[in-house]
């Protein structure tokens, strides 16, 4: 038992010790920093070691640039695929870019639909007032006959208001016009869904969604997607309609087939006009008649 | 002091000399890391586990001091970052001292140690750097000195452990004391 005391002593001596020459070594590296003892300490150790890590930097050597060259292989491999994987996004961006520039061309044309159509003779007035009560079916403008307003004129948003269908002149006096707005049932406007072949029908107010619109009697058999462009006709049965063909209304935001006549089953779409009609501040008119 | 023990002693700090130029000049070109692996603290724990605390902590005292003279640190830090580890490994590693007559129990298992000691060190390494206030922040020292430190010494320990091993083989001695003593 003596032997074991006597070495628990000398563990605890000799950790003791070892605790008090780190502490002072410490407490000397702080006082001197690099230089006296402490600095000729690290001299003294770096010179003895030098040669042998020199040899271990060495022999280490190949097996380090090993090393690089396998991990520099594997980044490569990655970058590689990295850039595989850009170069395929890149290639869909672009994709996008040109189909948004088709979009957005269709888009401006439809906006500026009178610029590009420069056969129908323009004037251009301000909107007066709206019809109050309910969803606006007839505004008044500031342009009449002395102007060259007749009725059945069409009447269209500047590309500021929208740049759609507004409607058509229902009277008429010298300073004056009352437009009747696609919002007024009465108005008939026979429109087709833009680059969709046989999507024809007859715009309506929307039930049950103020300021909306229904394409409807639509054959089921027509391909019409959300975001499809509905413009006017041009015809109504055999017949020339009211409205040149082309002009914008507005753009489809829903479509479902519950319009059932007889045997024939038609697709009533929803339709959300260019124009907002309640804060329209000015419209052109095209002298049709 | 006996033949052995002195033998033994030589071949610890031959050991710490190798394993510090190892350290220095070795274990970081394979390092993404700003930590390195820390090989010196697996012959601590390696020595407190089947030498006892003595000569684990002359091992790391000298360790710490060769690594902090060689590589410019302030003398003294790393040598107590050590003799932290080797008296926590040593004390409880649970390896008691034999009775009178009777082997000793056997040695644990050091390389959970290895991963604790090398934690420990690490730590007490970092809170010295940041309470000095001449540190990265803790977040970033745990991430990119800490963890991978542990990471890479955990791995280093599974090659280097049986080569210790085989220079400082666990011992089973009958205590110093006598059964005749004993009673």
């Amino acid at each position: 038992m003596l032997l074991s005391k006597n070495r628990v002593i000398r563990r605890r001596a000799v950790v003791g010790l070892l605790v008090a020459a780190s502490l002072m070594l410490l407490t000397a590296s702080y006082r001197e920093g690099s230089t006296g003892v402490v600095g000729s300490m690290h001299s003294g150790v770096v010179e003895v070691t030098a040669p042998f890590a020199t040899v271990a930097h060495r022999v280490t050597r190949p097996f380090v640039d090993g090393w690089h060259w396998t991990t520099g292989l594997v980044n490569a491999r990655n970058q590689t695929a990295e850039v595989k994987t850009l170069q395929t996004q890149v290639g869909l961006d672009a994709s996008k870019i040109r189909e948004l520039t088709a979009r957005l061309a269709t888009a401006n044309g439809l906006a500026h639909w009178v610029e590009h159509n420069t056969q129908y003779k323009t004037v251009s007035g301000t909107v007066w007032a709206g019809s109050s009560g309910g969803p606006t079916k007839t505004v008044l403008i500031g342009i009449g006959s002395d102007s060259g307003v007749a009725v059945d004129d069409t009447v269209v948003a500047p590309a500021g208001d929208g740049g759609g269908l507004v409607g058509r002149v229902k009277q008429v006096t010298g300073s004056t016009a009352l437009v009747q707005v696609l919002l007024d049932p009465l108005t008939g406007v026979t429109a087709a869904v833009q680059g969709e072949q046989g999507a024809f029908g007859n715009i309506i107010p929307a039930s049950g969604t103020p300021g909306e619109l229904s394409l409807v009697q639509v054959p089921a058999s027509a391909h019409v997607k959300e975001g499809d462009t509905v413009v006017t006709a041009g015809v109504s049965g055999r017949l020339p309609s009211f409205y040149p063909a082309g002009i914008p209304i507005g753009r489809v935001n829903g479509l479902n087939l519950t319009d059932q006549s007889g045997a024939t089953t038609y697709a009533s779409i929803q339709v959300t006009p260019f124009v907002d009609f309640g804060n329209l501040n000015s419209v052109i008119v095209l002298e049709t008649n | 002091m006996a033949a052995h023990h002195v033998l033994d002693y030589v071949k610890a700090l031959v050991a710490v000399f190798v394993l510090m130029v190892v350290q220095v000049s070795v274990t970081p070109q394979f390092s993404p890391f700003v930590g390195g692996a820390d090989v010196m603290v697996i012959l601590v724990v390696a020595l407190a586990i089947w030498r006892g605390l003595e000569l684990a902590a002359v091992a790391g005292f000298a360790g710490g001091f060769l690594l902090d003279a060689v590589l410019y640190r302030n003398i003294g830090t790393t040598s107590l970052a050590y003799l932290a580890c080797a008296w926590v490994v040593a004390t409880f590693a649970g390896r008691g001292e034999a009775g009178a007559g009777m082997l000793m129990p056997a040695a644990p298992r050091p390389l959970p140690w290895v991963v604790i000691g090398a934690l420990l060190v690490q730590v007490c390494l970092v809170a010295v750097q940041v309470l000095l206030g001449n540190g990265y922040p803790v977040g970033y020292l745990i991430w990119h000195q800490i963890a991978p430190s542990l990471l890479q010494t955990t791995l280093l320990a599974l090659i280097l452990l049986p080569l210790l091993r085989r220079l400082f083989r666990p011992t089973r001695m009958r205590s110093d004391v006598s059964a005749a003593a004993a009673f």
